[in-house]
């Protein structure tokens, strides 16, 4: 008996206590409410947008570095060099200019051409010639043809004119010789060479805004001075 | 003397306190909306200064993308300087000094050696068919050869064949390999 009147004032004593924590209770309520509601929605956003920011920021800053070395770049220099490279390596195969200068070398040389034979799977026509050059490649392609040729000279003079193939623009390179000694070292001796030369893909449009601009290596710079500059140009 | 101390686990005698713990509780609500309206209120400040360097960046971002833009025909031209000079660089290795081993077997050899045929192919195998007055000479080439394959530039010689001509001199088919360095340019 007593112990039910004990529950009894507990549970009055219970109502009041709820009504007066009533402000402790909306409290918690709203925070939970609101924070399930709006404020863990609004967080998760904020949280998005500054991984974004960051991925923006990384962005600007390639973008202000390509526009820079861009900028940086003088427009002059660059066509000249570009000329220089392109006629040193050039865009098309071209058996006619190939031949030409062939035939002035060994004028300079003293040495006489007989003949120059191509195969005919790799004389250029339009079809044939390099694919376009995919942009912002970093390793550079090129295409090689084989040139037989036929000359006669004598034996001081074809050595100057191999010289000569090594130091003139277009780039050409031997890849072979093969020459008989006559007797009478009055005679001119006949050498049958491969002259190879090369051909480069030519880059048409720019990479995209955030690849980063290609910019020349030590190796690529030394062969520009050392090499590039110094061929003869005809 | 005594020595006073103080209880820091003393317990209120009596009757539990509730209304204190009651407004205790009220006051740790009241704080803590205000904290989590601080908090909300920051974070919504936060997301939009964010939102605003956003904007800032993206507007950045056009201007940068623009001067690309408009230098884009210089970088074609540093695109394809590069290109080729890349290409180049593969080339040039490929060049072999012809002049340079033609000469290099004139000065090594003794003088008394004819040159009959020579054939070089750009991998450095050099095979060459020369003639001698006598067997003197011969034993000339043969220190010679062993003198450059230690010390020189070849790296293999081999007599492919040897034959006396109606004179009575040798001719003699040699093959060299030639070690690549100093002869590329």
């Amino acid at each position: 008996m007593n112990k039910e009147k004990v529950n009894l004032t507990i549970s009055k004593e219970n109502l009041a206590v709820f009504k007066n924590l009533s402000i402790f209770i909306v409290s918690v309520g709203l925070i939970i409410i609101s924070g399930l509601i709006i404020f863990l929605p609004n967080l998760k956003r904020v949280l998005e947008e500054q991984g974004k920011l960051i991925n923006k920021r990384k962005e600007l800053g390639q973008l202000t570095q390509k526009a820079n070395l861009l900028g940086g770049i003088d427009s002059f220099e660059i066509k000249r060099k570009q000329a220089s490279v392109e006629e040193a390596l050039p865009t098309e195969k071209d058996v006619e200019v190939v031949f030409k200068n062939l035939k002035l070398l060994a004028g300079k040389a003293g040495v006489s051409l007989a003949s120059m034979n191509v195969a005919p799977g790799e004389i250029s026509t339009a079809g044939a010639g390099p694919k376009e050059e995919k942009t912002g490649k970093k390793n550079g392609s090129f295409e090689t043809t084989n040139y037989q040729v036929q000359a006669k000279g004598k034996f001081e003079d074809l050595k100057k004119f191999f010289d000569l193939i090594h130091t003139t623009s277009p780039v050409m390179a031997i890849g072979g010789i093969s020459l008989s000694l006559p007797e009478d070292p009055e005679q001119l001796i006949p050498v049958n060479l491969v002259i190879k030369t090369y051909v480069s893909g030519i880059a048409k449009a720019p990479s995209s805004l955030q690849t980063p601009l290609s910019q020349l290596n030590e190796e690529e710079e030394k062969v520009y001075k050392e090499r590039v500059l110094k061929l003869t140009k005809y | 003397m005594v020595k006073k101390g103080i209880n820091l686990l003393k317990k209120k005698e009596g009757k539990f306190d509730l209304k204190s713990k009651i407004k205790t509780l009220n006051l740790v609500g009241i704080l803590s909306l205000l904290v989590y309206f601080c908090v909300f209120l920051g974070t919504s400040f936060y997301g939009s200064r964010i939102e605003e360097q956003g904007r800032e960046i993206g507007a950045m971002e056009k201007q940068q993308e623009k001067k690309i833009k408009d230098l884009a025909e210089t970088e074609i031209l540093q695109l394809d300087v590069k290109t080729r000079l890349s290409s180049l660089v593969k080339i040039f290795p490929q060049q072999v000094n012809f002049k340079k081993i033609l000469d290099y077997f004139g000065s090594f050899l003794p003088e008394e050696v004819k040159f009959k045929s020579i054939s070089i192919t750009e991998d450095g195998s050099v095979v060459l068919g020369i003639n001698t007055k006598d067997s003197l000479t011969l034993e000339q080439i043969e220190e010679v050869i062993s003198s450059q394959k230690t010390d020189g530039l070849l790296e293999m010689a081999k007599l492919n064949s040897i034959s006396r001509d109606e004179k009575g001199g040798y001719n003699l088919n040699l093959s060299f390999k030639l070690k690549s360095l100093g002869f590329y340019e």
